[in-house]
């Protein structure tokens, strides 16, 4: 889903402002441990059951904060803030029991209708095998590939910056859960590779730069070029 | 019809629109101030017998006591002087750490990447803020600003010199986008003058920042600060 989220690449940042964390000091606050400790609590309780949680559910949860909480609010306030729309959205808690005030507009759960198996029947068949993970994997170290220009408008990991270039596999992972499945509930194994890309190939500014990027993407991600 | 009621079987509804609204409910109603949201939240969740009072206060202590980037030093460092090591964590990152009695069996595949003379590395998630942290700890939080995620794929060399890394125009720079569940960590060169020091002694030059890659040149006279 292309939201503020995917943010690598974009320009009109300024400075990092690394000088106060030099301490190596965990958290600033004590509320920001405080909350990020309650998220890992509750994580705990729903690893390894994707009818409730998956951390690519938590992920797309917290990419659908209003952007400009997303790009303004604390860190930890917005995984506290997504912690509390998950809790809500499977029925751990009520909206109006954690804010009185709110009205709860119709709410019911309408599933992307572009993802076959996504509510509440994905998560009770956990596992889907797209493809046999003892199946080779499609590309092989070195080879050139072209990563798709169009994803789905759900959860996906790949970055808009590497969509529609080309890069070489870097390294073969093989059968890893694909990201995308998993945040609709559904555990689907597909190879994984690490594809580089020289700098030139994503910047119009880096031509010539010793410099390469990295990321990991699924095989649905890839094409031949 | 009532929406955000709890229900009786918890579930995600896996429903991008549904959490989007959601988010726009807590926008307009929760406290501003984040931490009131977090104690909001904590409390719900103990007063409905769903987290135990204590529980967030023991997971902090456990997490503190264990964890922190000084596991990843004695890691690199035990490498520093062990060829057979380093042979592992070249291999396996996490069983390099495994070995070493610091990592649980289900923490995350790791990557390590060796900077060189002719190459530096540098982690970044421009997604999110993936981070070896059941390693090595909690990332700094610039690595989880909008700036860094932005502009460490794009000017790599520019966000180091900020970081007081001036590199050559002839030295790679590779830069690891954490896309997947996989997760990266640098290993700095071990710095001239530390021939003969034990593990110990080295481990203490290393820096959480030279894990992630914005600190180049451990230096001998720093003595781990």
């Amino acid at each position: 889903m292309d939201t503020v989220h995917d943010i690598g690449g974009r320009q009109g940042f300024g400075p990092i402002r690394w000088q106060k964390d030099r301490g190596e000091k965990p958290f600033h606050e004590e509320w920001q441990a405080r909350g990020w400790a309650l998220c890992m609590c509750m994580f705990a309780g729903w690893r390894g059951k994707p009818e409730i949680w998956t951390l690519d559910w938590f992920r797309h949860v917290r990419e659908r904060i209003e952007p400009i909480d997303y790009l303004t609010r604390n860190y930890y306030d917005q995984w506290v803030q997504s912690l509390a729309a998950t809790l809500i959205d499977n029925g751990t808690i009520a909206l109006e029991e954690l804010v009185p005030a709110a009205r709860g507009a119709n709410m019911t759960r309408h599933p992307d209708p572009s993802i076959p198996s996504a509510g509440p029947s994905a998560g009770a068949s956990a596992t889907e095998c797209g493809k046999d993970p003892s199946d080779a994997p499609v590309f092989a170290m070195g080879d050139r590939v072209r990563t798709k220009m169009s994803i789905a408008a759900s959860h996906t990991r790949l970055a808009a910056y590497v969509r529609g270039r080309i890069g070489v596999i870097e390294e073969c992972h093989g059968p890893r859960p694909l990201a995308d499945a998993s945040a609709r509930g559904v555990i689907k194994l597909e190879p994984l590779y690490t594809v580089a890309f020289d700098a030139g190939d994503l910047w119009p500014e880096a031509q010539g730069r010793r410099e390469r990027v990295f990321v990991d993407a699924w095989e649905s991600y890839l094409e031949r070029t | 019809m009532r929406t955000f009621t709890a229900l009786e079987v918890v579930m995600a509804s896996y429903d991008s629109e549904r959490v989007g609204h959601i988010h726009d409910e807590l926008h307009s109603h929760l406290p501003s101030q984040s931490a009131l949201r977090v104690k909001s939240l904590e409390s719900l969740l103990v007063e409905k017998g769903l987290l135990k009072a204590d529980a967030v206060d023991k997971w902090l202590d456990s997490f503190a006591e264990k964890i922190g980037p000084k596991n990843g030093a004695r890691v690199i460092a035990r490498s520093w002087v062990d060829a057979g090591f380093e042979a592992t964590l070249r291999k396996d990152g996490l069983q390099a750490f495994q070995q070493l009695g610091l990592a649980d069996v289900d923490a995350y595949e790791l990557k390590a990447v060796f900077n060189t003379d002719e190459v530096h590395n540098l982690v970044v998630c421009t997604l999110c803020s993936c981070y070896p942290l059941r390693l090595i700890g909690m990332s700094p939080s610039w690595y989880k600003s909008n700036a860094y995620r932005a502009r460490a794929v794009r000017d790599p060399r520019g966000v180091l010199a900020e970081f007081g890394v001036k590199l050559n125009e002839d030295i790679e720079i590779r830069v690891w986008d954490s896309t997947s569940e996989r997760r990266y960590i640098v290993v700095p060169q071990r710095p001239a003058g530390t021939e003969g020091w034990s593990e110990d002694q080295l481990a203490k030059l290393i820096t959480r920042d030279s894990m992630i890659g914005t600190h180049r040149d451990l230096r001998s006279g720093d003595g781990g600060a």
